[in-house]
C-alpha cells in the first residue's frame, strides 16, 4: 500500500506539472479558519515564543484560504498535496487527518472544470467502468421521487423518518440525511458520477446562478463519486469579497444556534477578496480515497499507514 | 437510564428503542457533501431477533437498554415454561418456550446457561457451547461403517434430534456445538 500511495503521489505530480501548474505549500497553521457549519478545526495553542500570549491558531480544515490568497496575488493555475485536520470525523472513509489534493485555475470555467476533474480522475483510476454527469436535482429526483429544491417539507420529512431519522429538521440536513440513506448506497460502483449543480445551503463558497425559467437558484458546486465514495468536490468559486464575509457570518450564526463556536471573519483572506478575486475553479480531493478506490479497498484504515487511534 | 451520544456509538452497545432492548451491530459514520454528520447504524431486537436499520444525526441520544448476561442453572420445564435458577441471587427465572426456542434439545438438569436480562426480566438464554448428550435411540448403523460423511438421525436423552455419523450406537454419548446444532464427536461409546 506505501508503494501505491507513492506511485500514485508521483502520477498526481506528473499529470498537474505537464499541465503546466505550479505545485504550491502553504501553511498548516492558520489564524484564520472560513466557519463551515458542520466543520470543526482544531485549536491548537500557539506561543510564538516562551511565555508569550497569543490567540490560538487552527490547523486548517482545508488549504483553501491560503491557496486563493495565492490565486488572488495573480498566480494562474496551482496545486497542492498536503495534510488536512477535521475533528469528530472518524469512519470508514474517515480520519482527522488526512491527505488532501487541492488545485485552483483562472483558465476553468464551470464546464470546463469538471471535464478536467473526469480527465485527472480517469487518468489515476483504471477501474472506471463508466462515466454519466447529472443533476443534484435529477439524482435526487430518481431515487427518492422528491424535488430537493421546491419539494415539500413534509414529504422530505416522512422520508427522513423511514429511515428513522425523526430530528432532522431544516430542509438542507434533510437533503444530506436522505443523500447518505436513499441515494448514496444505490450508486453503481463501477461508474464515475459527477453530481452538479447543487441546492443553495450547499454553496460552501460558490458562485450561485439562476436556473433559465425556474425561478430558483443552484450553487456552482459539483462533486464526484466513485466506489460508493465521494472523491472530489469542485467550486466555481465565489469572487464577490461582501458575499462572501455574508456566508461566513451566515454560518457562525448557524454554528450558534447548533452550540459551536463561531469564527472571526478571516480579515487577511476577505481583504484579499476585496481587491477583486479572479474568476476561477477550485477542487479539493480526498487522497486517501483516490488510493482507496484504485486500490479497491472499503476502509481508510487500510491506506494510512498509522490511523488516527495509532498515531 | 442512561444515554448514548452518537459520537459513543459503537458496535456492541446496548441501546433501547421505542421501549425494546437492541444491540448495535454496525455503525458507519458518513459526511455527504461537508454535510452534517451521520451515523448509519444496524441493530439487532434482542427479543425478537430482528434486524432494524437506522440513521441518527451527530448530537442524537439512544438511551441505554438495562440489559445484564446472569448465569442460571437449568431447573424443571412447566408445560410452556422452562424454569432456572440464578446462580448468584438464587431467584427463580421463568422463560418461554418461544424465548427458549431451540435451546431446549440442549438442557438438562442443573446445566448452566446464560441469560439476557432486560429490566430484570429474562429475554433469552444461550446454552454452553458444547453440551454433552447421551443417545437414546437410533437406527443401528451398517457394520464397519466409520465414515462420518454419512450421517443418520440420532434422537438424545433431551428429546431433541441431530444428524450424526452412521457408527453413533444407542448409549453413546455425543457432543454438539450448541451454536451450529452440529455433532462434534463421540465422547464415550
Amino acid at each position: 500500500m506505501l508503494v501505491l500511495r507513492h506511485r500514485l503521489l508521483q502520477q498526481v505530480r506528473a499529470f498537474f506539472d505537464q499541465r503546466g501548474f505550479l505545485e504550491v505549500c502553504t501553511p498548516l497553521l492558520s489564524q484564520e479558519t472560513f466557519a463551515d457549519r458542520y466543520l470543526e478545526p482544531f485549536r491548537v495553542e500557539a506561543s510564538p515564543s516562551p511565555g508569550a500570549k497569543s490567540p490560538p491558531r487552527y490547523l486548517q480544515t482545508s488549504p483553501e484560504l491560503a491557496m486563493k490568497r495565492i490565486v488572488a496575488a495573480g498566480a494562474t493555475a496551482i496545486y497542492q498535496v498536503t495534510q488536512a485536520f477535521r475533528m469528530e470525523e472518524r469512519g470508514a472513509f474517515h480520519n482527522p487527518e488526512f491527505t488532501i489534493l487541492e488545485w485552483y485555475c483562472t483558465d476553468h470555467n464551470y464546464e470546463t472544470g469538471r471535464t478536467f476533474l473526469i480527465e485527472f480522475l480517469g487518468a489515476m483510476i483504471p477501474g472506471i467502468r463508466s462515466r454519466r454527469e447529472v443533476t443534484y436535482e435529477e439524482l435526487f429526483r430518481d431515487h427518492t421521487g422528491v424535488d430537493p429544491h421546491r419539494g415539500e417539507l413534509a414529504r422530505l420529512r416522512e422520508k427522513c423518518s423511514a429511515f428513522g431519522l425523526k430530528t432532522v429538521e431544516e430542509r438542507g440536513d434533510m437533503l444530506d440525511a436522505l443523500m447518505a440513506t436513499c441515494v448514496e448506497p444505490a450508486l453503481d460502483r463501477a461508474e464515475l458520477l459527477v453530481i452538479r449543480d447543487f441546492p443553495e445551503h450547499q454553496a460552501a463558497l460558490a458562485q450561485m446562478a439562476q436556473i433559465p425559467g425556474s425561478g430558483h437558484r443552484v450553487a456552482q458546486r459539483f462533486e464526484a463519486y466513485f466506489g460508493g465514495m465521494e472523491l472530489a468536490n469542485g467550486y466555481f468559486e465565489l469572487t464577490d469579497g461582501t458575499e462572501f464575509e455574508n456566508r461566513h457570518l451566515a454560518n457562525c450564526q448557524a454554528r450558534i444556534r447548533q452550540g459551536r463556536e463561531p469564527f472571526p471573519v478571516p480579515a487577511r483572506f476577505a481583504e484579499t477578496m476585496h481587491h477583486g478575486y479572479p474568476a476561477s475553479v477550485g477542487v479539493a480531493l480526498g487522497f486517501d480515497r483516490l488510493v482507496m478506490a484504485v486500490a479497491g479497498v472499503d476502509s481508510i484504515d487500510s491506506v494510512q499507514p498509522f490511523p488516527f487511534e495509532n498515531a | 437510564v442512561g444515554t448514548y451520544n452518537t459520537s459513543e456509538f459503537r458496535k456492541g452497545l446496548k441501546v433501547q428503542i421505542d421501549g425494546e432492548p437492541f444491540l448495535m451491530i454496525e455503525c458507519n459514520f458518513v459526511k455527504p457533501g461537508k454535510g452534517n454528520a451521520l451515523y448509519k447504524c444496524r441493530l439487532r431486537n434482542l427479543v425478537r431477533n430482528t434486524v432494524l436499520d437506522r440513521t441518527y444525526k451527530g448530537g442524537d441520544t439512544l438511551e441505554s437498554a438495562d440489559v445484564e448476561e446472569v448465569e442460571v442453572q437449568y431447573l424443571y420445564r412447566q408445560g410452556d415454561k422452562f424454569v432456572f435458577m440464578d446462580n448468584q441471587s438464587f431467584e427463580q427465572h421463568e422463560l418461554t418456550a418461544e424465548q427458549v426456542d431451540d435451546s431446549w434439545m440442549y438442557l438438562k438438569d442443573g446445566m448452566v446457561c446464560s441469560a439476557t436480562l432486560y429490566n430484570g426480566m429474562p429475554i433469552a438464554l444461550a446454552p454452553p457451547n458444547h453440551v454433552e448428550l447421551k443417545v437414546e435411540y437410533c437406527e443401528p448403523g451398517a457394520k464397519g461403517n466409520t465414515a462420518t460423511n454419512v450421517t443418520k438421525p440420532v434422537k438424545v436423552e433431551t428429546g431433541g434430534e441431530f444428524q450424526c455419523p452412521a457408527f453413533i450406537q444407542q448409549g453413546d454419548i455425543i457432543r454438539i456445538d450448541t451454536r451450529t446444532g452440529e455433532y462434534v464427536e463421540r465422547v464415550r461409546g
